[in-house]
């Protein structure tokens, strides 16, 4: 653990202590991220539990097709930032740097098809709330409170997506970070906490994608 | 590695993990397409529990982990569900023990129009619509335009121009009395050319437009119309 | 690292050693003085809200100033200063000594907090300034605020911002006291004031974040209409007020449990004896915690919510009387035959037994459907949160304040004046808001700007409403008189030594008068519980050699 010595703060005893705590101090932010997004889903449940068929309805209008592909891309992501966690771990540095460039090349595949969605849905003229209008082969879908479904699935995703892009610059700082040969498996704390991050990332989508595409 | 925390998953493991995750993503768009009545939504919540649940277990660590994490990732899921079960005792439950508060009629799609039950047999949607309505008070009969105004403005316009539905301009000089009163009753009767059926009778129900509204009121609304 | 004789204050000197500190008792005062800013200005909202109602008709302010009055002294006392008050100043100075840390366990995080807070507060204090005209109250309800002016977007921002300084105090506290404790600093040792602090900042976490995304879908219902709470585009704007009250309800845990466990410290100390059932205490602040998650619809028995949900709200209500009660009961255990010394601090203390026992009771009753009906938006209610967020929460920080000042400040204030001026607070105080509650049972409904209207079916409006206004005015005395003879103690007065109580918590204990950069000399040992008296003479005997001398030196 000598090389512990420069990144242990002077008011903690031990590197496990400031691990521990560093480890504590992410989960409890990811419990706040869930408590936000829980908003989300609370406004999602009482609509759709007052308009059903609305709802399932309108869902039709979003491409399943498109929702599995960025779940599987989401979960593999996940999957090698678990694997860049593991061969740090085992100090195999350069693994690492590999993995953590493979979770953002799927992160950025998310946010292209993430893109297309959206413009083919604004091409449509489906916008959240208020400013839904779809016309041509949609306008069938211009029911009441279908407005009330395409605000929440646009605040719904478009938050998430936001979190897909402050995760995205924060793998790429600790890309460069570990190309500078900061993180060994003695010290590697930001890996682990981004990781965590990340995860939580997928999570909420794995929640969002059935909810929003399926039923 | 001494410490708890710093426990090293497998990479087997996480393989399999990862297998078990995407061969329940394939599981639940294949059982999404079959319609299973009431146990769609539960079971694809059940589906993405199980995933959430091996994500944070496995891949998140949290099985090896120290259990504070865990104490702590329970107590945010736990809060979630306080505040969506309580908040869903009142929005799902106004009206409950026969107290009606001001609030929402919940709206339901006619089942003729829904095309994911297009086997079903369809009913009448105008019957099945006022059969359903509640009960609505005694209102002041409301003048032509006014009816314009709540009902109609939305998508048909008086200038000509471009809305969801055809405009009223000349609609006076173009239909009889009687026509206009059928395209208002019955707006399938007649389709103009370029315009979907049954919006407009969806849209109506939704707005409570046939079983809030007087015969009195729908005469003043077509000697609106033919004005135009 | 330290060298003898420096203290925290001494330790480094200029603008930027503050601006820049991680040092958790400089980041308490940065909070201290911001927060007292902002009192002064919520304090001045309050004075002129008051002076309007002094008479009835027109006095100071037509309705729409008088509107915004009210509401940005809610906002500001609500935002500003009672949610981070106590948690910001006392909770950063004293909680990481009382557990025997360094520092918290998040320095940095902890000195952001403090510039986001300063972020958001100026947001919405420029909000104010520059865009002008908020007068939704500081509930925000739709549709009115969906609807409104457009500052409602720049001042939800601010209160989306200010969140999440609430959240990373949270945070970096329940970390703090999970992995920070000093050796032997055993969870059952832990002093009553950090077991209040943990149990708020689990409220902070599990809460904050849920206003956030209020505040959001409301900007949003601003910006594009999206229809989710404004009933004109298919919303329900009670849907909000759950929103709302699910962060906003247990904000008042936020702001009152910090100043439960000042009281327990204070009833401790001044009895000198062990706080009476020390494990009770501590668990009732965590089921306190809990329970008032599961609350909120309390706030929404007339505003159109299911029948069965208020039936439901309504009996958890009650239940938060039970860990209150237990609370209350061994505050007063505590004085029972033990040596009470009435100094400044424990008079703050009692203040609190009183004043918050009322609150507190009161809140039972509103909690009452049929109750609640006839007293709904009346100066009952104003009267019963008054109780509870004045009289309970910022007497328990004004309390807190005199009982650390000597910690923080290493000088010790006119006990005369500090007795004089708790004696005017506690006039003042009961004069404003008691006669609110007479009035507000008798029908004067709140945030009315004026009640002439009134005075011919109820005549006697017009002295309650002076009656009120006066007893404001006595209050702001009191508490300019403290702000006057702190800044006096500041400057002249006389130096305390390093425990002028003859306490037995850690920062009393193992500091110098004012505390080292790093706290401590070397992380103390904990032998023994918090309030250990009969314990305590060979812990003071080897404690820092200031406090020797301490037991007589008031």
């Amino acid at each position: 653990m000598a090389e512990t010595s420069t990144t242990l703060k002077h008011y903690f005893v031990s590197s496990a202590q400031q691990f521990d705590a560093a480890k504590m101090g992410m989960w409890l932010f990811l419990v706040t991220e869930v408590l936000l997004f829980s908003g989300m889903f609370v406004a999602y449940a009482v609509y759709r539990v007052w308009y059903p068929e609305v709802f399932e309805l309108s869902s039709e209008l979003l491409d399943w097709r498109l929702g599995a592909l960025n779940t599987l891309v989401l979960l593999a992501s996940s999957f090698t930032v678990a694997l860049s966690v593991h061969f740090i771990q085992r100090n195999e540095k350069e693994k690492v740097v590999v993995l953590l460039l493979l979770t953002l090349l799927c992160a950025l595949a998310f946010m292209v098809v993430k893109y297309f969605e959206y413009t083919g849905k604004w091409s449509h003229g489906i916008f959240p709330g208020a400013g839904f209008a779809p016309h041509g082969d949609y306008a069938a879908y211009y029911t009441p409170y279908a407005p009330q479904f395409f605000s929440i699935y646009f605040v719904m995703t478009g938050i998430h997506g936001i979190h897909v892009l402050v995760g995205m610059g924060v793998i790429a700082w600790i890309v460069t970070r570990a190309i500078r040969g900061h993180f060994s498996a003695a010290y590697y704390t930001p890996i682990e906490l981004t990781g965590l991050y990340w995860h939580l990332v997928d999570i909420i989508w794995i929640f969002l994608f059935p909810l929003l595409y399926l039923i | 590695m001494a410490h708890g925390s710093h426990h090293i998953v497998p990479i087997r493991t996480l393989a399999t993990v990862f297998a078990v995750l995407v061969a329940l993503t394939i599981i639940t768009v294949i059982t999404a397409q079959l319609d299973l009545g009431p146990l769609n939504v539960p079971l694809a919540l059940a589906i993405a529990g199980t995933k959430a649940v091996a994500v944070a277990a496995i891949f998140m660590a949290l099985k090896y982990d120290n259990p504070v994490n865990m104490v702590v990732a329970f107590l945010g899921i736990a809060f979630a569900v306080v505040f969506l079960s309580l908040t869903l005792s009142d929005t799902a439950l106004r009206g409950a023990l026969g107290i009606q508060p001001a609030g929402h009629i919940p709206y339901e799609l006619p089942a003729a129009v829904h095309e994911a039950s297009a086997s079903a047999e369809e009913p009448d949607a105008v019957a099945l619509a006022e059969q359903e309505m509640p009960e609505v008070q005694e209102a002041p009969a409301r003048s032509g335009e006014a009816l314009y105004d709540q009902f109609c403005k939305t998508c048909h316009s008086l200038d000509g121009s471009v809305l969801p539905g055809p405009t009223f301009q000349g609609i006076g000089q173009s239909r009889t009395r009687e026509a206009l009163t059928e395209s208002i009753l019955d707006p399938d009767a007649t389709i103009t050319e370029g315009f979907p059926p049954q919006l407009m009778l969806l849209t109506l129900n939704a707005l409570n437009f046939y079983s809030t509204t007087s015969d009195a009121e729908i005469e003043s609304l077509v000697t609106f119309l033919e004005a135009q | 690292m330290s060298t003898a004789g420096q203290n925290y204050l001494s330790a480094s000197t200029g603008v930027r050693s503050w601006l820049l500190t991680t040092d958790h008792k400089r980041i308490g005062i940065l909070y201290a003085i911001a927060v007292a800013t902002f009192f002064l200005l919520g304090g001045i909202f309050a004075l002129l809200v008051r002076t309007e109602l002094a008479a009835p008709g027109e006095t100071i302010m037509g309705q729409d100033a008088y509107n915004q009055a009210f509401t940005l002294h809610g906002v500001v006392m609500v935002f500003l200063v009672i949610i981070p008050a106590i948690p910001g100043i006392l909770g950063n100075f004293v909680l990481p000594i009382q557990i025997g840390a360094k520092d918290v366990a998040f320095p940095r995080l902890n000195l952001f907090s403090w510039y986001i807070f300063m972020l958001g507060a100026l947001m919405a204090l420029s909000g104010w300034l520059v865009i002008g005209q908020v007068d939704t109250g500081w509930t925000f309800y739709t549709p009115y605020s969906a609807e409104g002016t457009s500052s409602v977007l720049w001042l939800t921002s601010a209160v989306f911002i200010a969140g999440f300084a609430s959240i990373f105090t949270g945070l970096n506290f329940i970390v703090t006291v999970h992995k920070m404790r000093a050796p032997g600093m055993a969870w059952n040792r832990l002093p009553l004031f950090v077991w209040a602090i943990y149990a708020t900042a689990i409220v902070q976490v599990l809460a904050t974040p849920v206003i956030g995304i209020t505040m959001v879908l409301l900007f949003l219902e601003r910006l594009l209409q999206i229809g989710i709470f404004d009933p004109a585009l298919g919303g329900d704007p009670v849907l909000f007020q759950h929103f709302f009250w699910f962060y906003s309800h247990p904000a008042v845990y936020i702001m009152i449990l910090p100043a439960m466990g000042i009281i327990s410290d204070l009833m401790g100390t001044f009895s000198r004896q062990q706080v009476s059932g020390y494990t009770f205490i501590a668990l009732s602040s965590v089921a306190i915690a809990f329970l008032g998650f599961l609350v909120w619809g309390h706030h929404m028995f007339v505003a159109g919510q299911s029948a069965l949900s208020s039936i439901i709200f309504s009996m958890l209500t009650f239940l938060i009387g039970i860990p209150t009660g237990i609370k209350v009961f061994n505050w007063v255990a505590t004085m029972y035959k033990g040596s009470v010394s009435l100094k400044t601090p424990m008079l703050y203390a009692l203040m609190f037994l009183f004043l918050f026992t009322i609150g507190g009771l009161t809140g039972i009753m509103v909690g009452v459907l049929a109750v609640d009906v006839h007293l709904h938006d009346t100066y009952f209610i104003v009267a019963h949160f008054h109780y509870v967020m004045m009289g309970g929460a910022l007497i328990g920080l004004i309390g807190g304040l005199h009982y650390w000042w000597p910690k923080i400040t290493g000088r010790m204030y006119s006990e005369t004046a500090g007795r004089i001026a708790a004696v005017l607070v506690f006039v003042g105080f009961n004069l404003t808001f008691f006669t609110q509650f007479v009035m507000g049972s008798r029908g004067m409904p709140r945030r009315y700007h004026d009640y002439a209207g009134l005075l011919d079916q109820y005549p006697e409006f017009a002295a309650y409403n002076l009656a009120s206004s006066v007893g404001s005015f006595v209050l702001a005395a009191g508490l300019f008189m403290i702000l006057a003879y702190a800044v006096h103690s500041l400057v002249r007065g006389k130096k305390a030594p390093a425990n002028p109580w003859g306490a037995v918590t850690l920062e009393w204990t193992h500091t110098g008068p004012i505390p080292d950069p790093h706290n401590f000399e070397k992380v103390p040992l904990v032998t023994r519980g918090p309030y250990d008296f009969h314990l305590a003479d060979d812990v003071l005997g080897a404690a820092a050699s200031a406090s020797s001398e301490s037991q007589d030196n008031t």
